[in-house]
């Protein structure tokens, strides 16, 4: 059996609807001890006291605004080299996630700045990035639905997504390549961690949590693109879905 | 552990609160308005299907 099976949207479509509710209980599981580790097990931080709590939603949301971006950007390589309908689908279904972790990225990142910095916000390297990160979101999103012609709209989308794709190592880097208010990375994959154990526990418990989650809800918006882009095709009107309530009705 | 306490996150609790709140409440929105839009295109569909369905047996 091959893998590349399932890049046919008829072949995606049930393996979808069997991984959601596992990736929705891992989510809701990992939410929960991430939460229980930040809340109750972290110890307050020496400097910010309880505030930095914001920490352990903070750091998963940008994380993941940064990554669900590169992944829509390798499913837009897939869409454009191998006109692949399931890379446009996985796209659109990501990015309502990914603008939605941005926005958050922001608007926590705007609650902790206040009572640390004194600011809501600043024009700086590393919050100029992410406002344009959500504008790149925001502006696919609008972008493939202005455009009727769904082969146009997801090429003209993918196009937006692999330019756009240059702003995530900015966001990443501008910490370092610039003198900005924003503080530098606690964690490194190069220079290791310089926070308590329990502290980076939560906050990688969190992360991980959000990547369930993401994987969960993107899952279940491409079956909802599916249904929506094939509804005219044979293998549409056979699924259980759709004839179990018709029988009922 | 005193909950007052737990709260007032040292006289903070409106960012914290706010950040907590603001991932919960966009998390359970996002949730809610996939399951409408699951549930809108299967019945989308199925709409499809009894309209073929009326216009084979014509």
């Amino acid at each position: 059996m091959s893998l590349f099976k399932y890049s046919a949207p008829s072949s995606f479509y049930p393996l979808a609807g069997r991984l959601v509710p596992w990736f929705g209980t891992l989510a809701f599981l990992l939410c929960v001890a991430g939460l229980y580790i930040g809340l109750f097990v972290a110890p307050e931080d020496f400097q910010q006291g309880e505030v930095y709590r914001i920490i352990f939603i903070h750091v998963p949301a940008a994380w993941m605004a940064m990554f669900i971006y590169l992944v829509m950007a390798f499913y837009a390589v897939l869409a454009l080299i191998y006109q692949t309908r399931l890379s446009s689908m996985m796209m659109e279904a990501l990015a309502p996630t990914g603008a939605i972790f941005t926005a958050l990225a922001l608007w926590t990142g705007a609650l902790w700045g206040r009572p640390t910095w004194g600011t809501y916000w600043a024009w700086d390297a590393r919050m100029t990035s992410t406002l344009i990160l959500l504008f790149l979101y925001v502006g696919y999103i609008a972008l493939i639905n202005a455009i009727e012609d769904k082969k146009r709209s997801d090429k003209a989308g993918a196009l937006l997504v692999l330019v756009g794709s240059v702003n995530v190592p900015i966001i990443y880097f501008s910490v370092k390549w610039w003198n900005t208010l924003h503080q530098g990375a606690s964690v490194s994959l190069t220079q290791g961690n310089k926070m308590a154990a329990t502290m980076l526990l939560g906050m990688l418990v969190m992360a991980l949590a959000c990547w369930m989650y993401t994987i969960a809800v993107s899952l279940c918006r491409v079956r909802a693109i599916i249904l929506e882009r094939e509804k005219n095709a044979q293998w549409v009107r056979n699924i259980r879905e759709v004839n179990d309530q018709l029988k009922v009705t | 552990m005193n909950w007052t306490d737990f709260f007032s996150m040292d006289g903070r609790g409106f960012y914290v609160w706010g950040s907590f709140g603001a991932f919960l409440g966009c998390i359970v929105i996002e949730i809610v308005l996939v399951r409408l839009r699951i549930h809108g295109a299967q019945a989308a569909v199925r709409e499809e299907v009894v309209v073929q369905r009326l216009q084979e047996r014509q």
